[in-house]
């Protein structure tokens, strides 16, 4: 806070004396340069204003709860008090004062106690760390109690719409009841309540391994030889699960079948993000592989064209009439460009084309087919966005099936989230695949082990490992993605807060909702984030 | 000791990369129970040479027999031979993510198909001979260099391997965990082991092999018994190389 300089006639034998040289200091701190200045001004002004600001705000509105017809109860004069804008303004300065006092004293006497030399080092550490200081913790403090006062001091907590409808004109906070009147919808969506208790079964089934997981991988020894039977626990869950979810057999018994149409809602996204990630991982980590393979089994890579042409010939015969084409141009009149190959020529240039393709590929990619096919699946996924490819999967896929077969609309979305998922995983996993040394590969083949071997118990432990940050990073975004399928016409979480929102009763009542929605999100992509810290720890990441 | 048939046998043997050509015709056996050193200048493709006897790097021409099975692309050649041929890096290449003990027991239960108590009753056996058994259950990274390149040896020797390859098993090794490497391979060629080895160590060459090979632009120069290479080599190169590297 202040620059000291040391006298030097001081003789005196109680210590050294210290001079507070406000000239000085001001010359080398504040008006060392004209930039700053005016950012010391800058910072000046928006404090005042903030301050100013500060001291005329309204005290924070009350629920009925907090002042029934107007008339605060206790509690509330309480809240009131403490809440009131002048009221939090003054504390701040005053605390603001007594923290640069309890600095320049130091400074001054050389005599530090923790306290001090804490603020000197973290909140004042010059005039301008001072000013942010002050700065900062104002705008902290007032968007706390703007958030307060909405959230909680100014909210209506009851469900029943009667009420509700009642307290609405006169509540000036948030009216919480549409999430509680509507926790089922948020839940489970339209999910018929007398199958309820099936949800309920899963959760438990899922809470029951999660508690048997953290006794085996935290309070050791006991449970310790069951991690590898929880692990195929967890995947054997999901396919029990679903089927518990899906039901069979008529609506009237008490496994009824329940079509995935009637599903929503949390439930909804969180089956599609499990699903989604769980069956993904495979097929990246495979075609992460496959992008470094270099097999080179291919040979003679035309003769496959070759083979193609004639088995496509074979099934639709050999071009016997002259075939017209319209080629469509731009800047052209008449816009199309129509010409006649005969029966000759039309074979010749299907030879040309295929036997041109498969040559490129075994000219450029010595044939590796694994690759080729690995890049190209990875380059288009990636450079297509997610809803594209949901559409794809909602209106190419059945073109390509025969009409008899009508597939599920969840399980069309939940394969374009499996292949949209499993290209940027891929990506992942082979950034970790190129950071294992050349020395591990060699390593495992001196020693005897086959190719399948080492990419089992050599390459990947130690490739996924060093990729578990990125991984989790995918499925948080993965989880986050899967408020697209509102798109294509399933409601989870957000568009089950879309309809929620549209309801009479509700009507108008946006920002409760998507808050709470934003929350749920938030938790479970935290919940991931920490996750993912612990099992680096335990892994061991970084460690060698 | 008395050298018995021949286990490696290398004819011709030529290996490019790209335009340079790194092995120029090499060509010469190994007898089983031979202890054989190859020096050589840095670059000279003394580790490619080492490298291609368990086809960890191809040869383009010639031929190379070990144990009776030639080197081609049969991958089960390769496989089989690998199984018979161990090989210590100057690296060491530890699995970084497997215990000490795991290291050495990976190869005899997927690869030998033993059981885990015969494959971890040998890999004791291993690391009590590299007499470092209180380390069995660390990570390779909890270890100093020596004690890491001992493991090595170990895993390498599990396997029961006929010929052990060392490819400069010392040169990355602080100087004094260099003796210890050198005692063990100093034991495993006393009990008999087939040994090629590329180092640096001219004590070790001069004390251990029974013959010394000096390689220099990618082809054999000169090679023979340690006392006689080391006391009057024939070729103006080996007598250059010695006297560069024995002034210090």
């Amino acid at each position: 806070m202040a620059t000291i300089t040391q006298s030097k006639e001081s003789t005196s034998l109680s210590g050294p004396r210290f001079q507070l040289n406000i000239s000085q200091w001001l010359r080398t701190t504040v008006f060392s340069s004209l930039g700053n200045t005016i950012f010391f001004i800058v910072l000046i002004v928006l404090n005042i204003i903030v301050i100013r600001t500060g001291f005329n705000l309204d005290p924070v509105g009350l629920s009925y709860n907090l002042a029934p017809n107007g008339v605060p109860t206790g509690l509330g004069n309480f809240v009131l008090t403490i809440t009131n804008g002048a009221l939090l303004t003054s504390i701040i300065l005053l605390l603001w004062i007594i923290g640069a006092t309890l600095v320049t004293y130091g400074v001054a006497t050389r005599r530090w106690i923790g306290p001090s030399q804490w603020l000197k080092d973290s909140l004042y550490t010059g005039p301008f760390g001072a000013l942010t200081t002050l700065l900062i913790s104002l705008l902290i403090v007032f968007a706390v109690r703007g958030i307060l006062s909405w959230a909680v001091f100014g909210a209506e907590f009851r469900t029943d719409a009667e009420s509700v409808a009642l307290l609405r004109p006169v509540t000036p906070g948030a009216i919480w009841g549409i999430v509680g009147a509507n926790k089922k919808l948020f839940a489970v969506g339209r999910y018929p309540f007398e199958f309820l208790w099936r949800v309920w079964l899963s959760l438990g089934i899922v809470l029951a391994l999660g508690a048997a997981s953290v006794f085996a991988w935290n309070f050791g020894s006991p449970l310790k030889k069951y991690r590898q039977i929880l692990v195929w626990s967890w995947l054997a869950s999901i396919p029990a699960i679903l089927f518990i979810l899906r039901g069979f057999g008529p609506e009237t018994s008490a496994f009824g079948l329940v079509p995935t149409t009637l599903w929503g809602g949390l439930l909804l996204t969180i089956v599609i993000s499990v699903i989604g990630i769980v069956v993904s991982f495979p097929i990246g980590v495979l075609m992460a592989l496959g992008r470094r393979s270099t097999t080179r089994g291919v040979p003679y890579t035309w003769a496959w064209g070759a083979g193609l042409l004639l088995i496509f010939w074979g099934l639709f015969g050999f071009p016997s009439e002259p075939t017209t084409f319209n080629i469509p141009l731009i800047f052209r009149d008449p816009p199309v460009w129509t010409f006649t190959l005969s029966p000759i020529s039309y074979a010749i240039f299907q030879i040309v084309v295929v036997v041109g393709i498969f040559w490129a590929v075994g000219h450029y990619l010595q044939g590796n087919m694994i690759k080729t096919f690995s890049i190209v699946y990875i380059e288009v996924i990636r450079g297509v966005p997610l809803i594209t490819v949901l559409f794809m999967a909602q209106i190419m896929l059945p073109i390509f099936l025969p009409k008899e077969i009508e597939i599920d609309n969840l399980l069309r979305v939940v394969v374009g989230v499996i292949l949209f998922s499993a290209a940027y995983l891929a990506e992942n996993v082979r950034g970790g695949l190129q950071a294992i040394p050349k020395g591990q590969y060699e390593a495992a083949v001196a020693v005897g082990l086959n190719g399948a071997q080492t990419t089992r118990l050599i390459i990947l432990p130690q490739a996924l490992r060093l990729v578990i940050p990125a991984l989790v990073g995918q499925c948080i975004s993965l989880f986050k993605d899967t408020s697209l399928v509102a798109i294509v016409g399933l409601f989870d979480l957000l568009k089950i807060a879309q309809t929620v929102v549209a309801q009479q009763e509700w009507l108008g009542l946006q920002r409760e909702t998507f808050a709470f929605v934003a929350l749920v999100y938030w938790v479970f992509a935290f919940s991931m984030s920490r996750a993912s810290q612990r099992i680096e720890k335990n892994l061991g990441v970084g460690k060698y | 000791m008395a050298l018995g048939k021949d286990v490696i046998i290398c004819n011709d043997v030529h290996k490019w990369y790209g335009d340079f050509h790194v092995l120029q015709g090499v060509t010469t056996t190994v007898k089983e129970g031979e202890v054989v050193v190859i020096i050589g200048p840095s670059g000279s493709g003394k580790s490619t040479w080492i490298r291609t006897i368990n086809r960890l790097e191809e040869h383009q021409q010639g031929q190379i027999i070990v144990d009776g099975t030639e080197l081609n692309n049969d991958l089960r050649n390769i496989q089989e031979i690998r199984r018979e041929v161990g090989m210590v890096f100057q690296q060491f290449n530890l699995f970084p993510h497997l215990t000490v003990l795991q290291n050495i027991t990976l190869a005899p239960i997927h690869v030998r198909k033993w059981s885990r108590e015969r494959a971890e009753e040998v890999a004791m056996e291993q690391l009590e001979k590299v007499k470092i058994p209180e380390q069995a259950n660390k990570y390779p990274g909890q270890l100093s260099g020596g004690q890491q390149q001992r493991v090595a040896i170990a895993r390498a020797l599990a396997m029961q391997p006929k010929i052990m390859l060392f490819d400069e098993p010392t040169s990355a090794l602080d100087p004094e965990m260099i003796k210890e490497v050198l005692d063990a391979m100093q034991e495993l060629a006393e009990s008999g082991m087939t040994i090629m080895a590329v180092t640096h160590e001219m004590g070790f060459a001069r004390s251990v092999a029974n013959r010394v090979i000096f390689f220099d632009r990618g082809n054999i120069v000169e090679e023979k018994p340690p006392t006689e290479f080391f006391a009057n080599p024939e070729e103006e190169r080996t007598r250059l190389f010695l006297s560069q590297i024995l002034h210090h």
